[in-house]
C-alpha cells in the first residue's frame, strides 16, 4: 500500500479542504494566487503531519514503510511552507 | 484511505482551540493524541500566541505549527523515558528480583515512571550485583537503535520549529520575543550534538 504523500495535493483526500482555506486566507486579504499557493503548502504539510501522528500511533498501514522515508517528506513539506510564507513578504 | 473517508475522519476530530481565526480548526485537526492532556495544550498553545502576538490567520497558524513542533519534542522525549524505563522494568524481572511474580515488571515501571526508587526495589537490585544506574544503562544499551530513532525524530523537529520561528520573524517583521523557546532549542540541540543526524538546515529554496 502506498503512503500517499507523493501524490499531488489537489488529487489526494485532502483536496476538498482546499478552498476553505483560501477562502480564509483571501478574507485577509491575500491575492487569489498566493492564497492557493499557500493552502496547498498548508494542506500538504498537514498531510505528513497525520501521517506522523498514524505512523506514532502504530499503524499496521504504515509499518512497512521505512522510517527515515516519512521524515524527508515533512521535511520538505516544511521547506514548501516556510518558502511560501517568506514569499509573502516580497 | 477514500477521500470521502478521510475527510469524515479529519472532520470527525474537533478541538476547542484559541480564540483568535484558525486555519487548524477549519481543518479540524487534532493535534494532540489519545491521552495527552488537552487542557495542557490548549494552555500552552495559548501562552504562546499571546507571547507572539499572532493575530492574523497566518500567523495563529504558524504559532500553531511551531507550538506543535515543541509538543512533538516533548512526545518524543517521554516515549524515550518510557523506553528505557520499560527495558529495565523486563531486566528487574529476568535478573530474579526477590519479589518475584506477575507484577513485578509493572511494579518496576510504575515506580521508576514516578521518578521513584523504593528500598525493595535497590535491595533487590543490589542483591544481584546492579545498581539503577547500571541497569538503566543496560537498557539503553540494548534500546540504543530505538533511542537514536528518537532523537532523529527529535533533531528533525528541531529544525522544522527554527524554519517556522524564523518564517513567523521574516514574514511579520517581528522579532520573537520568546525566551522560553530559545532556551528550548539551545537545550535539545546540546542533547542531539554528537547524534548522526543529517546536518543539513531547512533551505528555503527547495523545488517544489
Amino acid at each position: 500500500m502506498q503512503h500517499g504523500l507523493t501524490t499531488p495535493v489537489e488529487s489526494s483526500g485532502w483536496a476538498p479542504l482546499q478552498q476553505s482555506l483560501e477562502t480564509l486566507l483571501e478574507s485577509e486579504g491575500m491575492e487569489t494566487s498566493q492564497a492557493r499557493n499557500l493552502a496547498l503548502c498548508i494542506l500538504n504539510y498537514e498531510r505528513n503531519l497525520h501521517y506522523q501522528r498514524e505512523r506514532y500511533l502504530g499503524s499496521e498501514r504504515h509499518a512497512q514503510h521505512k522510517p527515515g522515508h516519512e521524515a524527508r517528506y515533512l521535511k520538505r513539506a516544511a521547506n514548501q511552507l516556510i518558502k511560501q510564507c517568506k514569499s509573502l513578504k516580497n | 484511505m477514500s477521500q470521502q473517508s478521510l475527510s469524515e475522519s479529519i472532520q470527525s476530530m474537533s478541538i476547542e482551540d484559541v480564540a483568535a481565526p484558525s486555519l487548524t480548526r477549519v481543518l479540524g485537526l487534532v493535534p494532540i493524541l489519545p491521552g495527552e492532556p488537552a487542557d495542557l495544550y490548549r494552555i500552552s498553545l495559548e501562552t504562546l500566541i499571546e507571547e507572539l502576538g499572532a493575530r492574523s490567520v497566518l500567523q495563529v497558524y504558524l504559532a500553531e505549527k511551531i507550538h506543535e513542533c515543541l509538543w512533538w519534542m516533548r512526545r518524543y522525549d517521554e516515549q524515550k523515558r518510557a523506553t528505557i524505563v520499560a527495558r529495565m522494568a523486563w531486566l528487574a524481572d529476568q535478573i530474579g528480583f526477590s519479589m518475584r511474580g506477575p507484577s513485578t515488571q509493572s511494579h518496576v515501571r510504575d515506580t521508576l515512571m514516578a521518578n521513584m526508587v523504593d528500598s525493595k526495589t535497590v535491595q533487590a537490585l543490589k542483591e544481584k550485583g546492579h545498581t539503577i544506574e547500571t541497569m538503566r544503562q543496560e537498557a539503553m544499551e540494548h534500546k540504543r537503535e530505538e533511542l537514536l530513532h528518537l532523537d532523529q525524530q527529535i533533531a528533525l523537529q528541531t529544525k522544522i520549529l527554527a524554519g517556522l520561528q524564523a518564517t513567523y520573524e521574516v514574514a511579520f517583521n517581528r522579532k520573537m520575543n520568546v525566551e522560553r523557546l530559545q532556551l528550548h532549542n539551545a537545550l535539545l540541540r546540546r542533547d542531539v550534538e554528537g547524534i548522526e543526524v543529517v546536518a543539513e538546515e531547512l533551505s528555503s529554496n527547495d523545488e517544489r
